[in-house]
């Protein structure tokens, strides 16, 4: 009981890394201090409340906006995935059409393409990359969408 | 009467209190908590760490009251020991005088007199 009220604080309290310790601290210390006056685990989560609501006073105590700042963290983490897709998408892009041109002088150059097939490994590098870097957008889409839906609820 | 607007009245003066009896002595949380049960239940409501805890941060924040870490043989651990700061001492002194006046200002208003 004591550790899942304990990890469901933790889950939920959105605090400065050092403040977040104290606060999981004095916790652990509440929950010691009652049991060695022989309280039971149900009577001491009954006094501390619900953990999501013990998890929002304190935040409201430290003058931290736990929603905003777990929409922002959201937001920055999709950002950075954008930025990696886009990398990523770029150099698919720019290898791809790199490797078709074809140097000047080559013996055997032809104007037009040849019915050649060359059987490769399947699936080429770079369309490993570029399927990687339309992943990866799709997903910093989906969380730029989700972090803004969530904000307009909470309005 | 309206739950919400009496907790709110509740809390203004449980920071009052709550450097009052950490002006008088240092003190851990569990011993504030039991004191105000002791004392002031029947009027203040039940106090709970729920409650008081985060005014303890705030105060924290505050910079009105610190805090030692003791060793405590029960537990294992260590406990919390509250004290006042200059600064929490000085606001204590203030929140006390303006207090008084206050209740003395409401008992004006409220009092049954002729005079009206």
């Amino acid at each position: 009981m004591t550790k899942r009220y304990i990890s469901r604080v933790r889950r939920k309290l959105t605090l400065p890394q050092g403040k977040k310790k104290e606060v999981m601290r004095d916790l652990e210390e509440i929950f010691a201090t009652a049991a060695a006056r022989g309280e039971s685990e149900a009577e001491t989560i009954s006094r501390l409340g619900a953990p999501d609501e013990y998890a929002r006073e304190t935040e409201a105590a430290f003058g931290v906006d736990g929603a905003r700042l777990r929409r922002k963290r959201l937001a920055v983490f999709a950002f950075a995935f954008a930025f990696v897709a886009v990398v990523a998408l770029a150099f698919a892009v720019v290898a791809g059409y790199g490797a078709q041109r074809i140097p000047e002088g080559a013996i055997g150059y032809a104007e037009t393409m040849t019915d050649i097939e060359v059987e490769g490994a399947g699936f080429g590098v770079y369309a490993a990359v570029l399927g990687a870097g339309v992943t990866a957008s799709c997903a910093a889409i989906a969380l730029g969408v989700t972090a803004s839906i969530t904000r307009k609820r909470k309005q | 009467m309206d739950g919400n607007y009496i907790r709110q009245f509740k809390k203004g003066s449980l920071e009052l209190i709550l450097l009052a009896l950490i002006g008088k002595r240092e003190r851990y949380g569990y011993e504030l908590i039991n004191e105000l049960n002791s004392k002031g239940a029947e009027v203040l409501g039940y106090a709970r760490e729920g409650t008081v805890y985060p005014i303890l941060y705030r105060l924290e924040a505050g910079g009105l009251i610190g805090h030692r870490l003791v060793p405590a043989p029960a537990n294992g651990g260590n406990r919390k020991s509250y004290s006042l700061t200059p600064e929490g001492a000085r606001t204590l002194e203030e929140l006390k005088a303006l207090w008084r006046a206050y209740s003395d200002c409401v008992d004006l208003f409220i009092g049954d007199t002729e005079d009206d």
